[in-house]
């Protein structure tokens, strides 16, 4: 018999529910094993710790306690009821109010994207435009929007050399660039998104105003 | 002539409880015991004994009349164990995303709450139920209601929906554990 086998048997072997073929196996080996034999010492002590564990009574006047958490249940069962036939109504104006926040959520959200243009005025847009690092729609994966880069502060510049990590490419597919376009390493970018344009003649109409940029990330040599 | 737990809980279903009272006074003291076997904290046994009565009242009607009360009540016991055991690992699964230290330790304020020590007035009585409360749920369980509520292999079995032998194999486990849990303490 095998030390682990002999001892999976412990507890039957306390118990008395072996066959007496295999009780004098697992006794012929804690005869011969003393690691075995060590095991089962302590085996024995720890049932008789928990025989000796002691019990305890449950609190007086639990059946009471009970009785009253069942009726106040009860009394609170008729009260939900009520809930439950009213509840169509607490619903339906919940809805009515998510309704109209979403509606006034998103006007004031559409609004803002087309409202007044900040940042850049034509000219810079125009600069960035020729410079190929304004993209246009179709360019860009996220039809109708728009991903300007700039680095240290001035125009991104393409650097055809430079063979973007993975990481990078990752990054660039994440705010939407162009994998084609690809950028030196060690310089701050700037990273801008344009929300909503989503016609280039529109855009163009807007190139006299000054567009709205979201900053995405500014990120120092990846 | 006693009524048995079955009759008792035909007159539950019918809204009786006279006979609600004899059933909860036939096993206040075994629940109240198992679960603190399992909590190692006595009011959380009280309160955990008081909620298993009312999950009996509340889901008589779903109790099989063929089938034994006590394994359902046990089995009510231990389901609202896990349910508890579950509650606290969201609770210090939270604690431990927002409130860790940078060495991986709760805040002082936020330290999980010490096993009622004045509860347990002999040390050695104490160690052994601390060392139980480390083991895993699994054999927790089953240990409790084999070595503390002595109830036999196959009702453990019913109860804990398996087999008898795996439930004999996690409950040598279970004391093979507690041996080496209870050496390290000594």
């Amino acid at each position: 018999m095998k030390c682990q086998e002999c001892r999976n048997q412990f507890s039957a072997y306390f118990e008395d529910s072996l066959p007496q073929t295999v009780r004098s196996q697992i006794e012929a080996h804690l005869k011969a094993c003393a690691a075995c034999h060590g095991e089962w010492t302590g085996f024995q002590s720890v049932m008789e710790e928990l025989k000796g564990i002691g019990r305890v009574h449950a609190p007086a006047g639990i059946e009471a306690a009970v009785l009253r958490r069942l009726r106040n249940l009860a009394a609170a069962g008729s009260t939900e009821n009520w809930v439950k036939a009213s509840l169509w109504k607490y619903c339906l104006g919940t809805a009515a109010c998510t309704a109209i926040i979403c509606f006034l959520f998103f006007w004031t959200f559409a609004r803002a994207e087309t409202g007044t243009f900040a940042s850049l005025d034509a000219s810079q847009m125009e600069q960035l435009e020729t410079s190929g690092f304004l993209m246009l729609p179709g360019e860009d994966r996220r039809e109708g929007n728009y991903v300007l880069v700039k680095m240290n502060g001035q125009s991104a510049q393409p650097d055809s050399r430079y063979m973007p990590t993975q990481a990078e490419n990752a990054l660039y597919r994440k705010i939407g660039i162009d994998d084609s376009i690809y950028f030196g390493g060690d310089e701050e970018m700037e990273i801008y998104y344009l929300p909503e344009l989503r016609e280039q003649e529109r855009f163009k109409n807007r190139t006299q105003g000054r567009p709205k940029l979201i900053p995405v990330a500014t990120k120092t040599a990846f | 002539m006693e009524k048995s737990d079955k009759q008792l809980m035909q007159g539950v279903r019918e809204g009786d409880e006279e006979s609600f009272a004899i059933l909860m006074g036939r096993y206040k003291h075994r629940l109240t015991n198992y679960f603190y076997t399992l909590l190692n904290n006595y009011d959380r046994a009280a309160e955990a004994t008081q909620e298993a009565f009312v999950k009996v009242f509340l889901k008589a009607d779903t109790f099989d009349m063929d089938k034994s009360f006590s394994s359902w009540i046990y089995r009510i016991g231990m389901n609202y164990i896990i349910d508890e055991y579950r509650k606290k690992q969201r609770w210090t699964s939270f604690l431990g995303r927002h409130f860790k230290n940078n060495n991986g330790s709760f805040p002082t304020s936020y330290q999980p709450p010490a096993p009622d020590e004045e509860l347990i007035r002999d040390e050695k009585v104490g160690k052994v139920r601390k060392a139980i409360n480390s083991l895993p749920l699994k054999y927790r369980v089953p240990l409790a209601m084999k070595d503390l509520q002595e109830l036999p292999y196959n009702e453990i079995a019913d109860i804990m929906d398996m087999s008898t032998g795996t439930v004999k194999s996690r409950i040598n486990r279970a004391r093979l554990l507690l041996k080496e849990k209870l050496a390290r303490q000594m």
